[in-house]
């Protein structure tokens, strides 16, 4: 039988003491060597749900495989790596103590566990910190410090929970290559963000999840292009007059400082809208199609209060 | 190894720690500090500093319990450090066993300083004292054997009120969980005069607490044993196993009942 890196059926979880609904009914299925984005607002459920993959959290009802075995198989974390949302660490341990620490905790001998701390903390660019504690460092720091651990024991599935928040764009950048770096190697990843530009470039499968369910779930080329199109072409020198008789025809005019900027879905009509704009003596600055990100897409699916 | 791993980083934590420096370093003043009472003592200089040093061991021992225990889980699950540790291949009673043997090895490390400077300073005192005060042959043997064997049962007192510690660290914030485990360690002590009291109490309801008490409170009464170290009188090996079997025992309930909660525990 083919099992997954990740199955997840019905999962419900309902927190105790006050009776919330956390999670409900949740499915989806991460294959192997896929790069799976885990979307949703504050407080869908996303760092719950990575929680119970991690058996921090015990859910209430449903089915949580991973390679086959059930999530409260303690033995199926020596195949996982885990970054926690705003991971923390004993802040009296220098970066290289913590790694030895966390390689000890994976079965790594002394050697072993020496050699792989200094080559994880090389790979997010630590190497620098590595005799420098932990109780000094930045949240950014610490963000690295936990891709870091988590990459210790060459694990087949990565569990990142907003692994790119509290990074400058330099870190980001970092940290978004060893993600596509570990992608390329063949592993899986299942990544929540809210940094949707990230997860459009890193993933190939995004779930969107909101109030605890999963309100869809797809490669991100098909729910983007069942999406619109749009080109904006951008004027200077264009009149009032001219700007007005042309707002008829397109979608959208938003006049800016000097410049006219319209937009149009029909890109048939764009190419008649150019000529007319020349003919009225205006400068063209600029023609671009725009393509609907997946930052829009979200937006429009969680304005529609998330239904799918 | 992996409990070996836990362990061994709660004993860097607390050597780390300045706060645990500064209870040693007190306890060792108080140790040096027990000649100045025994020379009001009237020619009873030995069995003062013995009692006196044995209580401060104690006392700072307690202490440095109290101050780890109390923190021990608590503060992985209130500052998340936890959640990386729990994430690895490790089963949650592997962690509270490694957090555990972590503060015994801190609680042995503590007793053997201040016991070693205690030991060192009672030597020297009567290597000094008159030729006709000193202590020797079979009594300096019995003096030195009921001495280590009071250190010994300090130390097993020590474990039992650390296990107490972590398993109030596990369902209560530090504050409240040192406060139990004080007044544990406090009703432990008097625990042989709460049995007694069940022969005089009439009300049966009352009987039956007092029972319950004496059974489920550790009897932590018998591992003092400062009276017979200050008079030279060293126990049977019998009382001492019988101290350790004790112990063990009751650390191995209340460890359970933490691993029990503890496993049921939302992170």
């Amino acid at each position: 039988m083919e099992t997954h890196p990740l199955e997840i059926e019905n999962l419900t979880m309902i927190y105790g003491g006050k009776g919330q609904k956390a999670l409900s009914e949740l499915s989806l299925t991460v294959s192997e060597k896929e790069v799976f984005g885990y979307l949703g607002p504050n407080g869908a459920g996303k760092t719950t749900t990575l929680k119970i993959l991690v058996g921090l959290l015990r859910y209430t009802s449903g089915s949580v495989r991973m390679f086959g075995r059930n999530v409260g198989d303690s033995d199926v974390r020596t195949r996982i790596g885990f970054v926690p949302e705003d991971p923390r660490f004993y802040e009296y341990l220098t970066a290289g103590e913590t790694l030895r620490f966390f390689g000890r905790l994976l079965g790594l001998e002394g050697k072993s566990a020496e050699e792989k701390a200094g080559k994880y903390l090389e790979t997010v660019g630590l190497s620098y910190a590595a005799d420098t504690r932990v109780g000094k460092f930045s949240r950014g720091m610490r963000q690295r410090l936990g891709l870091a651990q988590a990459l210790l024991n060459g694990p087949d599935l990565l569990l990142l929970d907003e692994p790119l928040s509290g990074l400058d764009p330099v870190g980001r950048a970092q940290i978004r290559d060893v993600i596509l770096e570990q992608a390329a190697t063949g592993k899986t990843v299942f990544f929540s963000s809210h940094v949707l530009p990230d997860v459009e470039a890193i993933c190939s499968r995004v779930g969107i999840i909101c109030e605890g369910r999963l309100r869809e779930s797809g490669t991100i080329e098909e729910m983007l292009s069942k999406s619109l199109e749009t080109v904006e072409i951008v004027v200077s020198g264009l009149s009032e007059a001219a700007a007005a008789s042309l707002s008829e025809d397109v979608d959208a005019v938003r006049k800016t400082q000097n410049m006219h900027v319209l937009s149009t879905t029909d890109s048939g009509k764009a190419q008649e809208i150019l000529k007319r704009i020349i003919a009225e003596g205006a400068a063209v600055e600029s023609v671009s199609p725009r393509r609907e990100t997946l930052e829009d897409y979200f937006m429009r699916r969680m304005g529609s209060g998330g239904e799918a | 190894m992996r409990v070996g791993a836990i362990a061994a980083n709660t004993f860097r934590e607390a050597v780390r720690n300045k706060v645990m420096h500064a209870i040693v370093g007190l306890a060792l003043i108080v140790i040096l500090c027990s000649k100045a009472l025994a020379w009001v003592s009237a020619g009873e200089d030995v069995k003062v500093m013995t009692d006196m040093g044995l209580a401060a061991v104690t006392l700072f021992g307690v202490l440095v319990a109290l101050f780890s225990g109390a923190n021990l889980l608590y503060k992985e699950v209130d500052n998340r450090t936890s959640y990386l540790i729990l994430s690895k291949p490790l089963r949650r009673y592997e962690f509270i066993a490694g957090k555990y043997l972590g503060l015994v090895l801190v609680l042995l490390g503590c007793s053997v300083i201040m016991s070693t400077v205690h030991a060192g300073y009672l030597t020297t005192f009567v290597a000094s004292m008159e030729e006709e005060e000193v202590l020797r042959g079979e009594m300096l043997r019995s003096f030195y054997l009921a001495l280590g064997q009071a250190y010994f049962l300090i130390f097993l007192e020590l474990c039992v009120v650390a296990a107490l510690g972590v398993f109030f660290s596990v369902i209560s914030s530090p504050v409240f969980s040192a406060i139990a485990t004080f007044c544990t360690f406090f009703i432990g002590h008097g625990l042989r005069n709460i049995k007694d009291l069940t022969d005089v109490v009439e009300s049966q309801a009352g009987d039956l607490i007092l029972k319950a008490m004496y059974w489920v409170l550790p009897g932590l009464f018998m591992f003092d044993i400062k009276h017979y170290a200050a008079y030279a009188q060293p126990r049977s090996l019998g009382t001492i196993l019988g101290c350790v079997v004790y112990a063990v025992c009751y650390c191995i309930v209340i460890l359970t009942l933490t691993c029990v909660i503890f496993r049921r525990r939302q992170l």
